[in-house]
């Protein structure tokens, strides 16, 4: 999305021009960063929980 | 509400920008595709798709498929279809020009074959699954083979299978039993495979199904499968089409989605034996399977984005159109795209659908660098990237193939759990992918154990340097917005090296 957002400006300076679907890629990066992104850090922690509590009920537990 | 606008300008700029067509033009073999041609290309196949596939789509799903004896007949339209699909020479897009095909970068290709699944997925799994045929016996195929099977292949004249699963082989395909015998200069093929995509149907004169068997004297697991070619109707060597091979269709699936797919049990030598020839060598059988692996999965993750794309241009359009409530700082009753829930929602699904395309059309850019570039180094490098995000294409497009979908239905509200507007069909259909191809369970195995520890991390290391690069590059630009991107980058990739670390 940051590479997007990167192509998009360059052509909006390039061009000078305000061309909405250009401006968009932008707006739709930074929406990534600010609403999708951080779902990273809930993940990474899950993740290096490991699987101690995954495993811990037995399977006639269940 | 139109049914579907296929996002050519979207593509296009992704595959300049992100695939670095500049870049894979310069490949030999592929210097034709330039901008211009790549633009033409995706307007014409989005002519084909909105205007031939898109309106059959419903059909296919209250129809469904239909087995009369032996024989399946596809939902109405669909054999029509894929004769004109043929004939305009869409299936033969990526292939060999030695055997008919375009010639087009693969990157080229997976944005063609986007707009196929969007349409119509049910539809588009036909190409998908011929385009193994091609590629494991233009890897593997003997001279013969390659002359009696190729050519049809590739411009789809015929069409190919997959035949991997059975009752007690899924994703542990190593357990499978199917059991091939030397017969003279070919095999006798007998056994049950089951959930075979596209075994059976009426689009095509001749079927040519890739079956995973075993030998009498094959070593246990994995290591004991053999690879097979086993034609419908036998080919004669002038490549007339002979005797109707002892394979057929003994079931149809009744399935929660892509129901213009016939998803086939699939019966090999209930008389004499089915009639195989064997690609590579014995008891090679799962690692030929391997060549193919990655574009298959890529494939799959692509139907993943081309749905979610699909789905999200319903739930815009709705949006704009329906009326409920007022929205925060208007005086009167207006669309729902006004509410803020709303907009979150349209917002993240967009994001994902450019992000997943982003991503996928990257990872085939790199598969035709591995393939093509000249130097050896780039090309390794190339491959080692491509191996390592394939599962994550696969795991996370489907995945997001279905969040996105399901986020439509929310938007339709109420009429989007009546089949009606057709967005549920979007869910039903997306649920699939993250299934087959290998589970995501199974793709999450793939990226841990073989992509991350076996390699150290050294792949993995390559990307962060990329995604580094990328931060610089943001930190440089000094555009407005960028500086709060590049720092929630920088704190995921952060994460995700001290989380690949941890691992
Ligand atoms: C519509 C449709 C079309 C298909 N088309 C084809 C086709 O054309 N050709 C073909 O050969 N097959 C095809 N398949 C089969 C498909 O690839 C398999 O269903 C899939 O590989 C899963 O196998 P399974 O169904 O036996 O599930 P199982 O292997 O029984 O898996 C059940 C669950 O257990 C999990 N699991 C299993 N093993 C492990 C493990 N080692 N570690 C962690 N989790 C695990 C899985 O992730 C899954 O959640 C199709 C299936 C469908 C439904």
């Amino acid at each position: 999305m940051a590479r997007m957002a990167l192509a998009a400006q360059r052509r909006l300076t390039e061009a000078a021009s305000d061309d909405p679907f250009l401006t968009a890629k932008i707006t739709t990066a930074r929406f990534y960063a600010d609403q999708i992104l951080p779902r990273t850090s809930g993940l990474a922690a899950i993740v290096t929980a490991g699987a101690d509590s995954v495993m811990a009920l037995p399977v006639d537990g269940f | 509400m139109p049914t579907f606008t296929p996002p050519v300008r979207d593509m296009a700029f992704v595959i300049e920008e992100i695939g670095a067509l500049d870049r894979i033009s310069t490949l030999p073999g592929y210097e034709e595709a330039t901008p211009d041609l790549v633009s033409a290309v995706l307007e014409e196949a989005g002519r084909f798709g909105a205007g031939v596939l898109a309106p059959l789509n419903p059909v296919g799903d209250r129809e469904g498929c239909v087995l009369e004896g032996d024989k399946v007949r596809l939902p109405t339209g669909f054999a029509d279809a894929y004769r004109r699909f043929v004939e305009v020479g869409w299936n033969a897009v990526p292939f060999d020009p030695d055997f008919g095909g375009q010639g087009l970068p693969w990157l080229v290709a997976t944005a063609v074959q986007e707009i196929w699944h969007a349409a119509n997925m049910s539809f588009g799994l036909i190409p998908m699954l011929t385009q193994g045929a091609v590629e494991l016996l233009s890897a593997h195929g003997t001279a013969d083979q390659k002359a009696l099977y190729l050519e049809q292949l590739v411009s789809g004249a015929w069409t190919g299978t997959m035949n991997l699963t059975e009752p007690g082989a899924g994703s542990d395909v190593g357990a499978l039993r199917t059991r091939a015998v030397r017969d003279g200069d070919h095999y006798r093929i007998t056994g049950q495979k089951i959930f075979i995509t596209a075994g059976e149907h009426d689009a095509a004169e001749n079927i040519i199904h890739l079956v995973l068997a075993r030998l009498p004297d094959a070593p246990a697991g994995a290591k004991g499968i053999s690879l097979f070619v086993v034609p419908k109707f036998l080919v004669n060597p002038d490549g007339s089409l002979g005797k109707r091979n002892d394979v057929s269709c003994i079931k149809l699936e009744h399935k929660m989605g892509i129901h213009g797919s016939p998803t086939c049990v699939m019966a090999f030598g209930e008389d004499e034996g089915a009639i195989g020839t064997l690609v590579g060598r014995e008891n090679q059988g799962l690692a030929l399977m391997f060549t193919m692996m990655n574009n298959a999965r890529l494939a799959v993750g692509l139907q993943g984005v081309a749905i979610a794309e699909r789905a999200a241009q319903k739930a815009i359009a709705y949006a704009r159109e329906r009326v409920q409530g007022i929205g925060p700082g208007r005086d009167a009753p207006g669309p729902i795209i006004h509410h803020p829930d709303v907009r979150r929602t349209l917002m993240t699904q967009r994001a994902l659908v450019e992000a997943g395309r982003a991503l996928t059309y990257f990872t085939a850019s790199r598969l035709d660098i591995a393939r093509h570039a000249a130097d050896k180094a780039e090309r390794a490098a190339a491959h080692a990237l491509a191996d390592l995000l394939i599962p994550v294409v696969k795991s996370w497009g489907t995945a997001n193939g279905v969040q996105v979908a399901d986020m439509a239905v929310q938007v339709f509200g109420g009429m989007g759990f009546v089949e009606e507007t057709g967005v549920a069909q979007h869910l039903r259909d997306a649920r699939i992918a993250p299934i087959y191809e290998g589970t995501n369970g199974i793709q999450a195995l793939d990226l841990i154990g073989r992509k991350l520890i076996r390699d150290q991390g050294e792949a993995m290391g390559g990307l962060l340097a990329e995604i580094r690069r990328t931060e610089a590059d943001l930190a440089e630009s000094g555009g407005e917005g960028l500086e709060r991107l590049r720092l929630e980058l920088a704190a995921a990739s952060t994460l995700c090296a001290e989380t690949v670390a941890w691992v």
